[in-house]
This record gives C-alpha cells, sequence and structure tokens, in this order.
C-alpha cells in the first residue's frame, strides 16, 4: 500500500530511513484520500492567505503543535538538526524525504509553524548562541513554542533594510521601540524574531541586529490588520520600550541583515520540495 | 458631420466655465457631504445612502432634476452636465441611488412618449420625494432584453394599461430604497416597461450581497403584481436601448472621474512613498505605470464626454458613442485602480485605505449595464460591422 | 533655379471654416495630382511637383507666417486644411518641413538665411534631412558628439550621423554639433545649416527591418560650414533646435487620426475578405481597433476644442505621440492575425497581393515606439512634466 511513497527512496540508507517514516505516519494518521491525480479535481481554496476566525486559528496552531510533538517524539521532529540538540543529525535529502512521504498523509495543516520552522530556527541555527537553540530552536522544533518574523515594518518594505525600530543597550540587555506591520501568526506566537536597528551611525545595513522578542514581554502589542477582502491574515506589532536581555541577541551586534538574508533564502527551498 | 467634425469644428468639447462652475461646486459639496467616513458608514447599510444628503442634492443642486424637462420641475440640463456631475459622484464614491433613480429610471421614462406617466412621476423625481429604478435583469444576468421571462397579463376590465406582473429581477440598482420600480416585463405584443409600487402586496425584495459596497442592488421577485403600462418596446433600437445608452454614458463618466481619482492617488503616494532613499515615484517602473494611466484617464474623459455631447446633440452617433465609451472606461477604470493597488503596496491591499473601495467599485462598474466584450459587440453591430 | 513663389495674395485666414473648406475642395478638385507613380524617381519628381504646386498656389505651411510663404491660417482652419488634406488622400511632401527644419529657422535664423532657404524648402526645389541622433546619443540627445570646431569664420566638423530621413536625396543638413566639452552636454551643442553636397559628406544608406533604405548614416571628414550658417548662437544650439509650430503638431495629429480610421475600414474588409467577420474574437479585435482609432480622435479633438476656447491644452495633449505609436503597432498585428498563414510571407509574394501592404506596415510600426522619442521616454516625459513624479536622470 505504500510501496509508491518507499519508491521516493535512492539508497539503502534511505529506503530504511522511508520504511520508518511511513510506519510511522501510518501508525498515527490517515493516507490522504483527495489527494488528486486527475485534472478538475482537488480543493478549490487558491487564497495565498488563509482567513480564519480567532477560535479557529488558535484551534489550529494547537493541533500543528501536537503533530509537531508527535514528529519530535519519533524522532522526526529535526531531521537536519545538531544531535547535541536533540536533532538528527542528517543531510538535507533525509529531510525532504520524509516531507515528500508525509504529503501523503492526512496531517494537521502545519502553516501555524511555518515561519517558526522555516525562518527563525534557521536563523538561530547559523547565529544563535547555544543558550538561543537550545531555549527556543529545540522548543520550536519540539512543537512547544510558536515563532513569527517581525522584519516588515510601515516605512521598511521594499527596502527591509529600512527599519527604524530602535534597540537601545541598558543595564541588563537592551530596550525596543518600534512598530512591525505584515506579521503572520503574531496572535499565537510565544516568540519574534526581530530585526531591529542598533547603530545609527553607520551605513544603513551595518547597523542592524536581530533578536528574540518574547511576545508576552512588557511592552508588545498585538493588533490585527484588515484587509481588502475583509480578512485580517496580518497583524501589526507595537513594541513600546520592551526589555529584552542580551543573551536574547542573535549574532554579534550590526550583523543582523546577514542574519536575515540568510534566514529569508532558507524557506524558498522548503516550500520548494512541498511543491514537487 | 460626424461628431468630432463638430467637435473640432466647434469646439464644444471643451468644458465651459460654467461646466467648471458646476463640477467644482458638486466637488464641494461632496467633500462635505460624502468624505470616506460617509462612505464606509453608509457601506454597511441596506439602505446605502444618506436621506438628507439625497434631499440636499434636490433642493439646494437639483441634481436629481437635471435630465428632467422644466415643466415638471427639472433643469432641462444637457446630458453633458448630468455626465460632470456623475465624473464627481464617481470620483467621491458617492452612495446613493442617483444612477438608479436620476439616470437610469428618469431615461427610461422620459424615453417613452407617455404624458401621464411623465405628470404624475418627474415632478417626484425631480425633487427628490421619489425614488426609482429599472427592474430589467434577470437570472441570465444580461441587459439585452431577449431573455427576459417576467410576464406582464392585461387586466381585463382595465383601461389596457393596467397589468398583472409575474417575475423574478436581480441586480436592481437600489431595489431596497425604491419606491418606482420600473419594471420590464414581456406581453403579448413584445417588451413593455410598467410602473409597479415596490410597496405592493406581491412584491419581495432582499438585498444582494455585492463586491462593491458603496453600490446596492436587490432581487426583486413579483407575484401577480398591478402594474401601469408605460409604453411598449418594439424594436431592439427603441425607447429602452435608448435609456440603456443613456445609463451607459452617465456610467462611463462616473468610471472616468474613478479613474481620475485613482490616478491622482497614485502619483500623490509614489511622490512621498520613499525606499531605498528615494521617493519610489522616481523609479521608471512606477512612472511608466502612472504614464500609461494618464493615458487611459483621458482618453476616458474623452470618450464619455463625446457620448454625452453626442446624446446632447441627437447625433446617430450616440449609440455607437456610449458603447464604445462603456466598453472602454470599463477596462480603463479597472486597470487604472488595480495600478492604483500596485503602486501603494502594501498598504493598497488593506481595509482602511481608500485604493481597495475604487478598485471594488471599478470591477463592479466593469459588469454593470453589460460587460466591455457585450459593449464591443454591440460597437460592431451598430456601426453595421 | 528656384521659381519665384507667387505672392501669396489671397488671405484665407478670416474665412470661416465652411468657406475656407469649399475653396480647399474646389482647388483640390481641380489640381488634386492622382496617386504617386511607383518608381523611386518618378515618385520623387511627382511629390516634388505637388509641393511646388501647393507653395505656388498658396495651399502650403497652414501655420507658417505668409511672408515665408505659408498661410498664417488660425487654429480652427488649420484643423480643417489637414482634415481635407486627408480626406481627399493628397501625397505626403518628400521631406519633412513641418517638423522641426522649417519651424527652426522661421524661429531662430535671421532674416537671410529665413530668405535664402523657406521658399525653395516649401517648393520642395531643395529637399532638407535632419542631422540629430547618433550611434552613442540617442535618446540621450545631449549626448552627441559630432564635433564642430570654429576655424576663423568656418565651423569644422567631423562626426557621424545616424537615423537620417532621406539624407541620400537631401540638399541640406539641420546639423546639431558638439561645440562644448562633452560634459557640457546640452550647454556645448550649436545648430547649423550643412551643405549636403560639400566635401566631406558620405552617405551610407542604412537597410532596415522593411528591406528599405528610407535611413542613412552620414559621415563628415573636416566639412566646412560657414558662420554664416549657424542657427542662433555659438553653444545655444539644443535651445534653438528644439522648435515646433504653434499647434502644427496637435492639427497634424488629428489628421493622422482620421486616416487611421479609414485604415482600420480596410482593415475590416480583410476581416471580411478572409470571412472571419463572424468570429467573435475578430469582432472583438475589430471593435478595440475602432475604439483606438476614435480615441485619438477625440483626445486630438479635445486638445483643439481647448485651443480654441484660449485654454492651454492639459494632460490630453501630452499623450498623442505615445498613443498613435502603440495604435499603430497593434493595429498592424491584427492585419496580421487576419492573414493566418500568409503572415509568413513577404510582401513580394503574388498570394499577398494588395494585402502586402500590411506585411509592410507591420514591419515599418515596430519603429513607431522608437522613432522620434522612445515609448519609455515619452513615458518620463509624461510622468516627469505632466504628472510632477521625480526625475531620475541627470538633467537635460
Amino acid at each position: 500500500m505504500y510501496d509508491d511513497l518507499a519508491a521516493l527512496a535512492s539508497t539503502t540508507d534511505e529506503r530504511q530511513f522511508a520504511e520508518r517514516a511511513i510506519e510511522f505516519l501510518s501508525r498515527n494518521v490517515e493516507r490522504r484520500v483527495d489527494q488528486t491525480t486527475s485534472w478538475g479535481t482537488g480543493p478549490e481554496d487558491l487564497a495565498l492567505f488563509h482567513e480564519t476566525t480567532d477560535e479557529e486559528e488558535r484551534a489550529d496552531a494547537d493541533a500543528a503543535k501536537a503533530w509537531q510533538r508527535c514528529r519530535w517524539e519519533a524522532g522526526f521532529g529535526w531531521i537536519t538538526g545538531p544531535p547535541e540538540h536533540g536533532g538528527g543529525g542528517m543531510p538535507q535529502r533525509y529531510d525532504s524525504l520524509y516531507r515528500l512521504i508525509e504529503v501523503a498523509f492526512d496531517v494537521p495543516d502545519m502553516s501555524p509553524l511555518r515561519l517558526g520552522l522555516g525562518t527563525v530556527v534557521p536563523a538561530l541555527v547559523t547565529s544563535g548562541s547555544t543558550y538561543l537553540l537550545d531555549r527556543y530552536a529545540v522548543g520550536i522544533q519540539r512543537g512547544d513554542i510558536i515563532g513569527c518574523q517581525l522584519f516588515s515594518e510601515p516605512e521598511a518594505g521594499s527596502d527591509l533594510a529600512g527599519v527604524r525600530t530602535k534597540a537601545t543597550r541598558i543595564e541588563d540587555g537592551w530596550r525596543i521601540t518600534g512598530q512591525k506591520v505584515w506579521t503572520s501568526n503574531a496572535t499565537f506566537s510565544d516568540i519574534g524574531l526581530a530585526l531591529v536597528r542598533t547603530d545609527l551611525d553607520v551605513s544603513k545595513h551595518r547597523g542592524l541586529t536581530m533578536f528574540v522578542i518574547p511576545m508576552d514581554a512588557p511592552g508588545v502589542e498585538v493588533r490585527p490588520l484588515r484587509q481588502m477582502t475583509g480578512g485580517a491574515s496580518f497583524t501589526e506589532v507595537f513594541l513600546s520600550d520592551v526589555q529584552v536581555s542580551d543573551d536574547l541577541r542573535v549574532g554579534d551586534v550590526g550583523s543582523g541583515w546577514r542574519v536575515a538574508t540568510s534566514a529569508l533564502s532558507k524557506p524558498m527551498r522548503r516550500s520548494l520540495t512541498r511543491a514537487s | 458631420m460626424t461628431a468630432t467634425q463638430a467637435l473640432s469644428a466647434g469646439g464644444t468639447l471643451a468644458f465651459t466655465e460654467e461646466h467648471e462652475e458646476l463640477r467644482s461646486v458638486v466637488r464641494r459639496f461632496l467633500a462635505d457631504r460624502s468624505p470616506e467616513t460617509e462612505v464606509r458608514r453608509l457601506m454597511e447599510t441596506i439602505e446605502g445612502y444618506d436621506p438628507v444628503t439625497w434631499t440636499m442634492m434636490a433642493e439646494r443642486l437639483g441634481l436629481q432634476g437635471l435630465l428632467i424637462p422644466a415643466e415638471y420641475g427639472g433643469a432641462s440640463a444637457g446630458f453633458v452636465e448630468l455626465q460632470i456631475v456623475c465624473d464627481e459622484m464617481g470620483r467621491a464614491l458617492l452612495c446613493a441611488p442617483f444612477l438608479a433613480s436620476a439616470v437610469l429610471a428618469t431615461s427610461t421614462l422620459l424615453a417613452f412618449d407617455n404624458p401621464r406617466a411623465h405628470e404624475t412621476y418627474l415632478p417626484r423625481l425631480a425633487d427628490g420625494s421619489l425614488i426609482a429604478t429599472l427592474a430589467m435583469t434577470e437570472a441570465a444576468g444580461s441587459w439585452s432584453g431577449t431573455d427576459l421571462t417576467t410576464c406582464a397579463v392585461a387586466v381585463v376590465d382595465g383601461d389596457g394599461d393596467r397589468f398583472e406582473l409575474t417575475g423574478d429581477k436581480v441586480f436592481v440598482l437600489d431595489g431596497m430604497v425604491a419606491q418606482l420600480l420600473l419594471v420590464v416585463a414581456r406581453t403579448d405584443s413584445g417588451l413593455g416597461v410598467f410602473a409597479v409600487d415596490a410597496d405592493a402586496p406581491g412584491v419581495a425584495r432582499e438585498p444582494m450581497s455585492t463586491l462593491d459596497a458603496t453600490r446596492k442592488q436587490a432581487r426583486v421577485s413579483l407575484q401577480n403584481v398591478p402594474g401601469t403600462l408605460i409604453g411598449v418596446d418594439d424594436t431592439s433600437s427603441g425607447p429602452l436601448s435608448a435609456a440603456l445608452d443613456r445609463g451607459a454614458a452617465a456610467l462611463a463618466a462616473e468610471q472616468a472621474g474613478g479613474a481620475r481619482r485613482t490616478l491622482e492617488m497614485a502619483v500623490e503616494y509614489a511622490k512621498v512613498r520613499e525606499q531605498f532613499g528615494r521617493p519610489i515615484g522616481s523609479y521608471q517602473a512606477i512612472k511608466h505605470k502612472c504614464a500609461d494611466m494618464l493615458l487611459e484617464v483621458e482618453s476616458s474623459t474623452s470618450a464619455a464626454y463625446a457620448a454625452g455631447w453626442a446624446i446632447d446633440e441627437h447625433s446617430s452617433e450616440a449609440g455607437v458613442l456610449a458603447s464604445l465609451a462603456k466598453a472602454y472606461c470599463s477596462e480603463a477604470y479597472y486597470h487604472c485602480a488595480a495600478e492604483n493597488i500596485q503602486i501603494h503596496g502594501g498598504i493598497g491591499f488593506t481595509w482602511e485605505y481608500p485604493a481597495q473601495l475604487y478598485f471594488k467599485r471599478a470591477r463592479s462598474s466593469e459588469a454593470l449595464l453589460g460587460s466591455p466584450r457585450h459593449h464591443r459587440e454591440l460597437l460592431a453591430q451598430r456601426l453595421g460591422i | 533655379m528656384t521659381a519665384p513663389v507667387k505672392d501669396a495674395g489671397v488671405d484665407r485666414s478670416r474665412l470661416s471654416e465652411h468657406e475656407f473648406a469649399g475653396e480647399l475642395k474646389s482647388f483640390l478638385g481641380a489640381r488634386h495630382p492622382g496617386r504617386p507613380p511607383r518608381g523611386t524617381a518618378e515618385n520623387l519628381a511627382f511629390l516634388r511637383a505637388w509641393q511646388a504646386t501647393l507653395a505656388d498656389e498658396g495651399w502650403i505651411a497652414p501655420a507658417w507666417p505668409r511672408r515665408w510663404g505659408g498661410m498664417d491660417l488660425p487654429v480652427a482652419l488649420q484643423a480643417v486644411y489637414h482634415r481635407e488634406m486627408t480626406l481627399a488622400r493628397t501625397p505626403v511632401p518628400p521631406t519633412n518641413f513641418v517638423g522641426i527644419v522649417g519651424p527652426t529657422i522661421l524661429t531662430n535664423g535671421t532674416d537671410a538665411q529665413r530668405e535664402r532657404y523657406l521658399r525653395p524648402m516649401l517648393r520642395a526645389d531643395e529637399l532638407w534631412c535632419q542631422g540629430f541622433s547618433e550611434p552613442e546619443a540617442g535618446s540621450d540627445l545631449a549626448a552627441l558628439r559630432t564635433r564642430a570646431v570654429l576655424d576663423n569664420e568656418v565651423y569644422r566638423i567631423t562626426g557621424r550621423k545616424i537615423w537620417t530621413s532621406k539624407a541620400a536625396i537631401a540638399d541640406f543638413m539641420l546639423l546639431l554639433a558638439r561645440t562644448g566639452s562633452l560634459e557640457s552636454r546640452s550647454r556645448g551643442i550649436t545648430c547649423m545649416i550643412l551643405d549636403m553636397n560639400a566635401p566631406g559628406v558620405a552617405v551610407r544608406p542604412l537597410r532596415d527591418i522593411t528591406g528599405g533604405r528610407y535611413f542613412a548614416e552620414v559621415s563628415f571628414d573636416d566639412v566646412e560650414v560657414p558662420v554664416g550658417n549657424r542657427i542662433g548662437d555659438h553653444d545655444d544650439g539644443w535651445r534653438s533646435a528644439r522648435v515646433t509650430l504653434g499647434h502644427e503638431r496637435s492639427t497634424s495629429l488629428t489628421a493622422a487620426a482620421v486616416r487611421y480610421q479609414r485604415v482600420v475600414r480596410d482593415l475590416i474588409e480583410l476581416a471580411r475578405a478572409r470571412n472571419q467577420l463572424d468570429d467573435e474574437v475578430v469582432r472583438q479585435e475589430l471593435a478595440r481597433l475602432i475604439t483606438g482609432a476614435r480615441l485619438l480622435e477625440l483626445n486630438g479633438a479635445r486638445v483643439l476644442a481647448q485651443v480654441l476656447h484660449g485654454q492651454t491644452p492639459g494632460p490630453v495633449s501630452s499623450v498623442s505621440r505615445l498613443q498613435h505609436g502603440l495604435f499603430e503597432q497593434r493595429l498592424h498585428e491584427v492585419a496580421l492575425d487576419l492573414l493566418g498563414a500568409d503572415a509568413m510571407l513577404d510582401a513580394r509574394d503574388p498570394r499577398l497581393a494588395q494585402d502586402g501592404k500590411w506585411v509592410r506596415g507591420f514591419l515599418r510600426t515596430r519603429a513607431s515606439t522608437i522613432g522620434a522619442g522612445t515609448a519609455e521616454m515619452q513615458r518620463n516625459t509624461i510622468a516627469e512634466k505632466v504628472l510632477g513624479l521625480p526625475a531620475d536622470r541627470e538633467e537635460r
């Protein structure tokens, strides 16, 4: 019944991995029946952004987290992650293989976790401290927490390097003030990966630093953005003197642009895999 | 002499000082009575208009009476004057039954030689106390009149003009607030237009949920409803067709006004919004979009008012130009409204920013009174192709 | 040599439009030369003779002062003139004196220059070309490099011009050459009249996409131009040469729009001949073209109406050239669609017969969005000058 899925593997090792994945998946979920191979059938919702009520949103987020936990416990939660942090330490192709197999099963909609897994974790892996990796990357991969992306601002759309949210050094860490816009999932996120300005005296790309901001910190306010369809898939996030400790800094001071660009290039690869 | 020979020889298509005065009076009035907050408020209502504003339009400015002869309390104004008013209303996205009542219904009544109907209805249309609307379109969603099934049966002991109507109409503009319905129905001898009291027993009305909440539309179903015959339309180029042409020409002017406003919005934003250290309007991609929009806005204006001028001059070209204008202005307005959103980037996609209101008005107006495709085919037929 | 021009005795500028049209129609009724012959030499002689007739009879250059051979007509009558000449399908003059050359000399030349050059230009006794574009200076004309070095009373010209229409038959060129540094751009350019028969001038025809040789490259090897041939001041050529007369452009463009409507009717006949007139898609395309041609006319009429009412023409006057270019291209694209497989043929194939004109036009109109200002440059100008959007390049 799953020979077609097992056949996606190219090597013996991959084959074994695929069989383990199939065994895990078939034990926990049904095979997707609405998988379509004929023209004219299939889901009709072509919307780029999904619009749901708050309750639906929270329920979707919880379901996604639960499934992510399930994956983690079976060893499929962080296939490429560093073993010392609970990951599988395997090459990217195993991750791609798992996803190709999982697509055939009726798992919950994982889009509430998309930004956390696709942008926040890669940023922490390339630039974050061990502390950040353990506390947040693992948390996201394990399905405990959800992350969002705090990049765009009203004055920084196409020109992302023009961000103005300011982080000022204080005794115990940093104080952050500013406004982010077009943030997906902020209403149910636990942390946000924030691109902020730490130095006004250098060229705009060099004065940026990346931080992890806990979304429940005092001073963080999330407001839904209503769009022309009538729905609200995005939010504005206002940061008013939000205090974060220095260990929430991701990478060196002034390295924010590099962290952002490498983080943003990752989701592309992942979504290409899914599409195929 | 073709319309344009006269245009270039007589200069009628330059707006006179009186035209400019009318335009500026209407613009000021609408800025006061129909700012965006008011538009958004009325969008959420079923009535879709403000009765106080409506009364002021009639009493202070005589707008509802523009097309109505002076002997019935109107202004006997030209169609170009009416278009200037529609142009400004399109620019302000005024929520009011003006197109329905003052243009389409009024033009329909005037198209038939029926003094009794004129005496009965025109004065009250002119003073704004009566709101009327044309109920024509049915399930097929067209304005061609060939696929109508609503029927009108003569009342046996009536004086020849009393009927009973049964059928279902859709896309009735401002159908919920109209007191007079001008219903197009099939009789034994062809299509007729009937005056129906919207509150008569047997009339059931229901709002339609529209893409463009600034223009209300309704479903109206009729079950043996009494109606008085206004007139019979026995040819495809008869009175009803002339009324629809007027509606199309007025709508074209409204579309031209909306398109011009979206161009203004786009240019204003492009001058002010900075990214990468300079206004986005300094990038050629944005400049070229705006230039293309200007070409469409100016062409829309020329097309719409040429149709209006032809109507005023009773030119044989009036129908040709009305169809030409409706098709062109529809696509031009849509394109400009879409580009306006594009030039605004993310903010253009939000509910709160006005760009989306124009976009929805544009797309909806494109379909109203017949699609561009329909009107281009009409244009070809009218030219004998 | 030059026949004396009959003194343009009749002042028609005060006639009513109806009377003027009547007089022009009766002149054309009597003197219309018919269709031009095909062969190159015969064609040119025919067109020159017709132009001489117009000049001698006082029916040429409606916007020019009568002193210099024109008709000095008010705008309304200029419009009638162009419309009637178009409707009567009169031949087009062999060289463009309306565009820039004549008005430049008229407006910025000395009396001696006007005396010497204008009437022979109007009679087509002397033919003209325009030396502006260069290989390195197309859209960015201010970057032109053809050098003019002042040496006593003579400018010595070295350099190259390209895309010069009709250079092979021209007697004179209106030349823009660099007298200042390259950095000085438009402030270091001088305008002058160059004798195409002077030693050092070489004309090499450019073969274009149509196969024809309408354009040429002109090279100058130390060509002498007397200082007396300079138009305007030294280094002031940029300003001197950017002259168009009054509303010549808008009146003649409106006439072009009338011509398009005839072309669209020809296209409808093509569709009919090919049994495609019942095809819904074809009908839609034709309706779009009918609309496009009418819009050109209506926009032109609106400009004219503004002028006649003493108003400064608004933004509608800035879109016409762009709109014309785009329309011409679309028109021919639709024509080739209608030709179906015949679109694979060259105009000379007998299968096409007179439909070959569509193929020729199709190729020719690739230049409609390039010549005399590319569509992109036109959009830049509209955006910056009309809409006030900020410039992104060095000011010209």
